[in-house]
């Protein structure tokens, strides 16, 4: 192990909301593109990974900072352009104002959550001013992780066992002519393991707002769970258990199949299917009070158990995956409701899917194996009979109990 | 230095970020040497018109700068970087970077054309409906390319920049009886779009594919058209001989010697045929074909320099990573099957039952255990030796030693990005190519 420095010289550099910063940003954009109406979008986000690799004796570290600014400009009848660059500067301005009046206009105002909020230039404040995580806390967690995984594997040494954990900060500005001014900063955890051949459906990641929600146990628990599910020939129809990750993975299909953009509400839909997106859940590594594109956000139901009551769409559901990105519909953390049933006995239980979507409406379920079960997304979402059991959080963005299905 | 042209950045900037990273490269570090710096300007330019009738235009710039400095375990990088933020980075600081932006110098202008693109995109839709012939249409095509310049310096490396670019295209129709097709290019620097070329190939398929019937599961013997397949080799050799699974022991076809195919089975992977192909590595390193499989042995591993070094042997300028905030990794990069003699009429003949495969839209593999599967979008049944109905699309699950000790029939018309795709590996995407001539191997299982 070569030289190791004094831990974390950047405590200068952790981003702080600056708010004026963006806005004087908004004076110069308005200044130089004066024929359109101008939205700035400015994120700055800082992150540490510390990774354990099989060949490394010691940790590995990666850390800096990423900082960019989006521009879009929208014409009188609400078409807008996009451009994107990285830095937060003049400079930088100036180039994504320069890439987005060299496009061609797309969308209006019809499309609703592509347009951006109102108000009346004080900022909406959205802030989570958690301490920035240790690196010695990250590291004794990855190893606390991996070693529970070796143990889960039933084995005596690491080998292909590998893994990483990184933290790290991200502020977000939006300011827009019309007076919108939001401002959000979050604190964002994310770990993922891998134990290469024993895990034929590939890595498990998990993802909080603070380590203290990151349960080494329950992410062991995973692992363990999967070497005892149901293998090939086990489970070929009919009912079965999905748990922790295979119970998320079928979440985050069927919401997309069943409540995403321009998805028409009424569909009916099984009594284990009472599922809300909830962008203010207070562990999150998505959402907030306002969406990226300056909309008030809230927690939506999309199914009530008896029918699909609600769809990604409308405002308040607009959400940038980065600074590169233009706002667009998508979830943010999806949750299924209930869990107080008890399971059945006696029924295969699959801890590890994975959905094949050979055509909208035909999907094949990959579970550990490898099973291949094909369904209707229409239909199984018909089938989801019933939830019970703890609620976890062990994909990002999704959090279930296990939910009985009869495939 | 090793340079590619830099056409992409301006005089003054190149000049001025030469300078600098010499410089920081040259710090006199304690206690060990620096080992890189990668510095990198992107440009990235997507144009979309959904199937649903929406539009998006989306351009951006990315850079940044990244090193191991000090301490060969820690890497730090920065956005938006400025020439002296070089030794710092190298000294492992993380820079502010809130307000940096007034002092640096302006970067160079935006480079891709966005209306270019965008008229492209519509004529190909415009065309497209044309070719349909009235009646109703669902048309979506997607434009994507980018530009990117790197620089690599450190201890041993002299300073190196490559230029890489890249660009696009897919149509996709859907007809009212459920006619279906997908057309990609990648066009090569200053190749223009034939829209009329690639439309009379979409609505010609969408046609044949109106009758459309689902695949008969069990195992099977598959033929792969010229260009599909490579996509087969990319998931079961390519990536089972990245240094960094062999190293790890997730490879079935570790180690170099073992037999794992019939003697005409030869792949290789060659970044410069890619169609966003690469001189140097990230890592300085000149990109190398490498033989992955000779004469049915393996024969080589793809490396970057960490692997090479643990292994005691030369990289081969295979270390990518997707942008500065990412850890490179050994990565394939164009991988491709070595055309046999047949023709491709030869490879079907005497099959009295299988399928032809012709389009694989995603596919992943587990290359500890051997078993790879892959969402065939396209394909026929072969009955008798011919291409007969087509079918709904479906899923094969292909095992890796089974399948290439049964690739027992290759053709001579080697094609390239048939199946245009990026390779996501480790959370890290990279423009990828395939190649493969028409070949068929006897065991692939069509699932459920």
């Amino acid at each position: 192990m070569g030289h190791v420095q004094a831990p974390r010289e950047d405590r200068g550099v952790i981003p702080q909301p600056e708010p004026e910063r963006t806005a004087s940003l908004l004076s110069l954009a308005e200044q130089v593109a004066p024929e359109a109406r101008i939205e700035l979008y400015h994120r700055w986000t800082t992150r540490t990974r510390i990774a354990r690799e099989a060949w490394s004796a010691g940790p590995l570290r990666f850390a800096g900072c990423e900082e960019g600014i989006a521009v879009r400009l929208a014409d009188p009848v609400g078409r807008w352009t996009f451009g994107a660059s990285s830095g937060a500067g003049a400079p930088s301005l100036l180039w994504a104002i320069e890439a987005a009046r060299s496009s061609e206009p797309v969308g209006g105002e019809e499309e609703g959550p592509r347009a951006w909020g109102a108000g009346d230039g004080s900022f909406q404040l959205d802030l989570d001013e958690g301490p920035l995580l240790e690196e010695a806390a990250m590291e004794e967690w990855l190893d606390l992780a991996l070693d529970a995984l070796v143990r889960a594997r039933g084995g005596v040494e690491r080998g292909p066992v590998s893994g990483w954990i990184e933290a790290g900060r991200t502020v977000e500005v939006l300011v827009g002519q019309g007076g919108i001014a939001t401002m959000r900063s979050r604190n964002r955890v994310w770990a993922m393991g891998s134990a290469g051949r024993e895990r034929p459906l590939g890595a498990l990641a998990v993802a909080a707002r603070r380590i203290s929600s990151l349960s080494v146990d329950a992410w062991a628990e995973q692992w363990t769970a999967s070497t005892a599910s149901a293998g090939r020939g086990e489970w070929t129809r009919g009912p079965v258990v999905l748990e922790g990750r295979a119970a998320g993975e079928l979440v985050r299909h069927l919401a997309a199949a069943v409540h995403g953009r321009g998805a028409a509400p009424g569909a009916p839909v099984g009594s284990g299917w009472r599922v809300v997106d909830d962008p203010l859940d207070p562990d999150g590594v998505s959402g907030g009070r306002f969406d990226d594109a300056g909309f008030p956000a809230g927690r939506r139901a999309l199914s009530d158990g008896h029918r699909a009551v609600g769809a990604l769409e409308g405002r308040g559901h607009s959400w940038r995956p980065s600074f590169r990105d233009p706002p667009e519909a998508l979830f943010t953390t999806l949750l299924v409701l209930g869990g107080s049933e008890e399971a059945p006995p006696r029924t295969p239980r699959v801890h590890d899917l994975r959905i094949h979507r050979l055509a909208s409406d035909r999907w094949v379920a990959e579970a550990p194996g490898p099973t291949y079960v094909e369904a209707r997304p229409l239909d199984l979402v018909q089938r989801c009979v019933s939830s019970f059991g703890p609620v976890r959080r062990v994909l990002p963005g999704v959090v279930s109990p296990a939910l009985l299905v009869d495939w | 230095m090793k340079r590619s042209e830099l056409a992409f950045g301006g005089a003054d900037r190149n000049r001025a970020w030469r300078e600098a990273l010499e410089s920081a490269a040259g710090l006199p570090a304690a206690p060990g040497p620096v080992r890189a710096l990668f510095q990198e300007e992107r440009e990235d330019l997507r144009v979309v018109a959904g199937l649903d009738g929406v539009f998006d235009v989306v351009h951006t710039r990315l850079a940044g700068l990244s090193a191991v400095g000090t301490d060969p375990s820690r890497e730090s990088f920065v956005s938006d970087p400025v020439p002296d933020d070089a030794a710092a980075v190298v000294l492992g600081l993380q820079l502010p970077q809130r307000g940096r932006g007034e002092a640096r110098e302006p970067g160079p202008a935006p480079a891709l054309d966005p209306s270019g693109a965008r008229e492209a995109v519509e004529v190909l839709l415009a065309q497209a409906r044309r070719a349909w012939g009235g009646g109703p249409l669902r048309a979506g095509a997607r434009w994507v390319s980018f530009l990117q310049s790197v620089r690599v310096v450190g201890a041993g490396i002299p300073l190196c920049e490559d230029e890489r670019r890249g660009a696009r295209i897919r149509l996709e129709i859907r007809g009212p009886m459920g006619q279906s097709a997908v057309v990609e290019k990648a066009l090569r620097p200053g190749e223009a779009v034939d829209a009329e070329r690639m439309c009379s190939a979409a609505v010609g398929r969408a046609r044949e594919r109106e009758g459309a019937v689902r695949a008969s599961p069990g195992e099977v013997v598959a033929v792969f058209a010229s260009g599909a397949g490579g996509v087969l080799l990319h998931e079961l050799i390519g990536h089972a001989l990245e240094a960094d699974t062999v190293e790890s022991g997730e490879s079935l076809l570790a180690p170099a010697g073992r037999r794992v195919g019939p003697p005409g089975l030869t792949v290789l992977d060659d970044p410069a045929l890619g169609r966003a192909p690469w001189r140097w590595d990230d890592e300085g390193v000149e990109a190398r074909r490498v033989c992955l499989v000779e004469e049915g042995r393996v024969a080589g591993l793809v490396h970057d320099r960490g692997t090479a070094g643990r292994a005691g042997v030369e990289p081969n300028g295979h270390g990518r990573r997707s942008s500065f905030q990412q850890r490179v990794r050994p990565r394939i990069g164009c991988t491709f099957l070595a055309p046999g003699r047949l023709d491709p009429a030869e490879v079907l003949e005497g099959l009295s039952r299988g399928i032809h495969v012709r389009r694989i839209e995603t596919a992943s593999v587990d290359t500890g255990r051997g078993l790879a599967t892959f969402r065939v979008t396209d394909g026929d049944s072969i009955v008798n030796g011919r291409v007969e109905t087509p079918l709904l699309p479906f899923l094969i699950e292909v095992p890796t030693l089974a399948a290439l000790s049964m690739l027992d029939r290759v053709a001579a018309d080697l094609a390239f990005d048939t199946c245009v795709g990026s390779c996501l590996r480790d959370g890290q995407p990279l423009a990828t190519s395939v190649g493969a001539p028409t070949f068929r191997t006897g065991l692939v299982r069509v699932v459920p």
